[in-house]
């Protein structure tokens, strides 16, 4: 998916905001992109363009060398921030007149409904959405993205108010529909998720794109020359190269930052004349801390 | 196509679900019903009213009935029978004619005053055994006496004014006012149950699920439809009850019958049908631009205006179908369809004034479900944000 200079405004009272200033990204076909940002930095605005809600004021998106049009955004699956269900509707009826509004026939969307009670455990699903609790929403919300195998998933906050299991649950659904060739593309909160779910990372703030990359290799970009080290005994004592700082993270354990002229070798041999080693990896900075840093710069 | 029938067909479910709209569709008969069972009841328990007939009125031949009961009175003096009368009890005396000259006299002595209804029925009732027996006097049979005491039936029709239109003020004030009440009674209806549900999508965090698949006017198309569906149920359901009534009229009144089949109803209908929909899409746009019931209701109160005053100046105009108030109010959009009706039942609006108020009319309809999608699709997004009527128009205008 490209997108090529999107960028879109809103007259408040206070006047015209810039809600996305010519954002540009190439994303990959599959795997789960994060989009990340403070509060009102644009992730919603860049997911509704993408999704036809809102049209863009410029710019334009690509998706698999097309154009993106109407009957393409039907076959993408999308979980709004903004989300709820009708409280005197049951699970069921929701999921049937919702899936049936996105086009599916009252067969199609029976026996999709059918598969997903039983995948997610959904035993409530006759039951009126009032009487579920947030958990139990979510679950049914997602279904109406998930459903239909789309080729893409737009996901505002998929994770926000779920508790851990339905999380963890969550996440293992939306890694198998990666693997069966989907692209998910989700804004989140829980920085901590992006590491080990996102392959690709977008960053925006104040209606720009101030990051992109694979996960991978944005951290490996912002790696402090930082590493972990563990030993046999009390680390306090060792003598190191001069230039070599240490935060103590233990009795036998401390992360060492490395200036350039120093080496990863010149620390090893160091450290393997006064002890045995038990850890000396490099210490990679989270998708967190890079976020805290960017955002903090900018 | 399809997402406007699986929209209706929700919204259509969501409501015969909802025990209010059966509250609404049953609370006229049912208050219909019950009235009638108390009345009925009330008839039967009460005794029937007691009158004591003196001797010359015992020659009275008086049908015996549930609500009066004929005694010969006991052979005491005129003076202690009324004295001697209680609660329930009346004393008659009758006084035939002692010449051929004279109009025979019936006194009616009561403890209590009668129900007007009740008294007017008993001097009917009196009078026609009178005008029997004197009948019977002459010799003529009863068959015969009891044919000549129905008065005949005379109608009358005047071909040129038939052929204009019914002219009748009381007929046309009958046909403004119902006409007037119906649609006041749809818009209302239909208008706040679009209103509601627009509110509860918006309320409910939906609207941004389903503005993916369906387009706003497809979306208020199908609640418009549903909105009709249930309104005409329900007005259907009030009109069996009332069918009862409306044929008696019809029969005992052969001159409104003519009258109602001779109105243009398909002009009325189109004018009926551009008015539902003008203020129907207008409650729409309100509801769109509603965060919650409280910000609602100063919306539609602004919507209600018009209507109302439009509904109040024509039930005022409507003995006068062409005064210079309702043939203005028959060419304003927003009044044209209360108005305009109201002329045509007095047949003397001209086709093309007809045409030109349609017009406008459904020019009027085009713009309010412009406005209605564009807000549903703008303002929709902006939760939490009371909008305002500057705000409005910002969204309208941006």
């Amino acid at each position: 998916m490209e997108i090529r200079q999107v960028s879109r405004s809103f007259i408040t009272p206070q006047g015209r905001v810039m809600a996305l200033s010519e954002v540009s990204a190439d994303l990959p076909t599959q795997g789960v992109v994060g989009l990340l940002g403070p509060n009102g930095s644009g992730k919603t605005t860049l997911l509704r363009i993408i999704i036809g809600i809102l049209p863009p004021d410029t710019g334009e998106i690509w998706f698999r060398g097309k154009l993106l049009d109407e009957t393409m955004r039907r076959q993408f699956g999308y979980m709004p921030e903004e989300r709820g269900l009708y409280p005197k509707m049951t699970a069921r009826e929701q999921l049937l007149y919702l899936l049936r509004l996105k086009g599916f026939s009252m067969g199609e969307a029976k026996k999709e409904v059918a598969y997903w009670a039983e995948r997610l455990d959904m035993p409530w699903i006759d039951r009126l959405a009032r009487t579920l609790s947030k958990g139990m929403q979510q679950k049914v919300q997602l279904i109406l993205a998930l459903a239909g195998e789309p080729s893409v998933m737009l996901l505002d906050e998929p994770f926000s108010g779920l508790d851990p299991v339905v999380s963890h649950e969550i996440e293992l659904l939306l890694r198998e529909k990666v693997q069966r060739g989907a692209l998910i593309i989700l804004s989140t909160h829980r920085l901590e998720q992006v590491d080990h779910l996102c392959d690709f990372v977008l960053l925006i703030h104040r209606g720009q794109l101030v990051l992109s990359g694979e996960t991978a290799s944005l951290r490996r970009r912002f790696w402090q020359r930082t590493y972990e080290v563990e030993i046999d005994r009390p680390i306090e004592g060792i003598k190191l190269p001069s230039g070599v700082s240490f935060h103590f993270t233990g009795v036998n354990s401390a992360r060492l930052s490395v200036p350039t002229s120093i080496t990863s070798t010149d620390i090893l041999q160091a450290l393997l004349s006064q002890a045995e080693i038990k850890l000396f990896a490099e210490k990679l900075p989270t998708i967190r801390e890079i976020f805290l840093n960017i955002v903090g710069e900018v | 196509m399809k997402a406007v029938i699986q929209v209706f067909s929700r919204e259509v479910r969501m409501r015969l679900r909802d025990w209010r709209f059966w509250i609404g569709v049953l609370s006229v008969p049912l208050i219909f019903i019950v009235i009638s069972v108390i009345i009925a009841l009330v008839k039967r328990t009460r005794d029937p009213f007691r009158i004591y007939l003196t001797k010359e009125a015992q020659t009275l031949v008086l049908p015996s009935r549930t609500d009066f009961s004929f005694i010969p009175a006991p052979s005491t003096s005129i003076d202690s029978l009324k004295r001697g009368l209680r609660k329930g009890e009346g004393l008659l005396i009758y006084k035939s004619s002692p010449d051929s000259l004279s109009v025979p006299v019936l006194e009616i002595y009561l403890r209590e005053a009668l129900a007007t209804s009740d008294l007017e029925r008993l001097e009917e009732l009196l009078r026609t055994a009178v005008l029997q027996q004197e009948l019977r006097s002459c010799g003529i049979p009863s068959e015969k006496a009891q044919l000549l005491l129905n008065a005949p039936l005379v109608q009358t029709f005047i071909l040129t004014e038939m052929e204009k239109g019914p002219k009748s003020a009381g007929i046309m004030a009958l046909l403004s006012t119902a006409l007037s009440f119906f649609l006041f009674f749809i818009i209302l209806n239909g208008g706040w149950q679009i209103l509601l549900s627009i509110l509860e999508e918006k309320t409910n965090r939906l609207a941004e699920y389903l503005l993916i698949y369906v387009s706003p006017t497809q979306l208020l198309t199908g609640k418009l439809l549903a909105s009709l569906f249930l309104t005409f149920v329900q007005s259907f359901i009030w009109f069996a009850f009332a069918v009862g009534g409306g044929s008696f009229i019809l029969r005992s009144n052969a001159s409104v019958a003519v009258s109602l089949s001779s109105l243009p109803w398909i002009w009325i209908a189109l004018f009926m049908v551009g008015g539902v929909l003008l203020y129907t899409f207008l409650y729409a746009a309100a509801g769109a631009s509603s965060e919650s019931v409280t910000e609602l209701s100063s919306f539609a109160q602004s919507l209600q205006w018009p209507l109302i005053l439009s509904f109040i100046l024509v039930s005022a105009a409507s003995l006068q179908s062409n005064d210079t108030l309702t043939i203005f109010l028959s060419h304003f959009p927003l009044t044209s369809p209360l108005a305009m009706p109201l002329r045509l039942a007095g047949g003397t609006v001209s086709v093309i004034e007809r045409i030109l108020s349609l017009f406008w009319l459904w020019a009027s309809v085009l713009g309010a479900q412009f406005i209605a999608a564009r807000l549903y699709r703008r303002a929709l997004l902006l939760y939490g944000q009371k909008l305002g009527w500057k705000g409005i128009w910002r969204l309208l205008l941006g």
